[in-house]
């Protein structure tokens, strides 16, 4: 797994970076040009397709706790009582 | 300047997802309870000093985050980042590599992710140490930018994300063992 094409990045940099591109941090140029390395590298390609799902299910599993109305309206009245 | 009678309408929209953040902070019900009205007291005397316009939603998880960590971790002492073990890149993945084949269809990543349940992650990330603990919440749950969450956590940006990909990959280890004990996940490649 170690490839190099016309975008300039390879397996190692593209894994090092497979966070920053999952969470939307890298300028446009380097976004690009990773993006460009997994099109054409399919183990990188699988890494990225499952660290992406990885992230959506952590986030999805921790999502869904609402605050219990009787907390809410306590902050409400210590609000109220300010 | 804000204006403070206009506090409760626009603060109490963020106030579903600070509690969550703070159950998973205090991992107590009666911990986050109290966490959350703290915190909501001291946004509402701050709230002069709030600039109209600008970020409620960090601001309101800055006091979150600050208040959290004065109150418990004074009380409890807790050990700082130093005991994270170090996991390597694609910790999960690498592991569930070997499974393809017994699919039909989906893939056995998929159905190994689909067997995690809420619990599972939640009881996974609450083992995690508080920093590390805190940027994957504001990170991936939250969807704070990593400059958003140096700023809550007050934290330079190398910081922030050493600690969420450290504790990515925590997370991972954690899921991966966790995955073997029920042996879904059978090791390495």
């Amino acid at each position: 797994m170690e490839q190099t094409n016309s975008s300039g990045v390879d397996c190692r940099e593209s894994i090092a970076r497979l966070y920053e591109f999952l969470d939307n941090e890298l300028c446009s140029t380097d976004q690009a040009a990773i993006k460009r390395h997994i099109e054409h590298c399919s183990p990188c390609l699988e890494a990225f397709e499952f660290e992406a799902e990885l992230k959506a299910m952590i986030r999805s599993r921790l999502r869904k706790e609402g605050i219990p109305l009787e907390v809410k309206e306590k902050i409400k009245r210590a609000l109220a009582a300010e | 300047m804000a204006d403070q009678s206009k506090f409760q309408e626009q603060a109490m929209e963020y106030v579903d997802a600070l509690y969550a953040a703070a159950l998973r902070m205090t991992r107590s019900h009666s911990d986050a309870e109290d966490l959350l009205q703290e915190t909501f007291l001291k946004a509402y005397r701050g709230y002069g000093s709030f600039q109209d316009g600008t970020n409620l939603k960090a601001w309101l998880y800055r006091i979150l985050t600050n208040t959290y960590i004065n109150i418990y971790r004074a009380k409890k002492r807790r050990p700082e980042e130093s005991n994270l073990e170090d996991v390597e890149d694609l910790y999960m993945y690498r592991r569930l590599g070997g499974l393809e084949a017994a699919s039909y269809g989906r893939s056995a990543e998929e159905e190994v992710l689909d067997s995690f349940t809420d619990q599972d992650v939640k009881d996974a990330i609450e083992a995690l140490p508080d920093q590390f603990r805190i940027a994957v919440l504001l990170s991936d749950v939250e969807g704070f930018s990593y400059k958003e969450i140096s700023e809550i956590t007050d934290v330079p940006l190398g910081t922030v994300m050493s600690r969420l990909h450290r504790g990515r990959r925590a997370l991972q280890k954690a899921l991966v063992d966790l995955g073997m004990r029920r042996r879904l996940v059978t090791g390495s490649r």
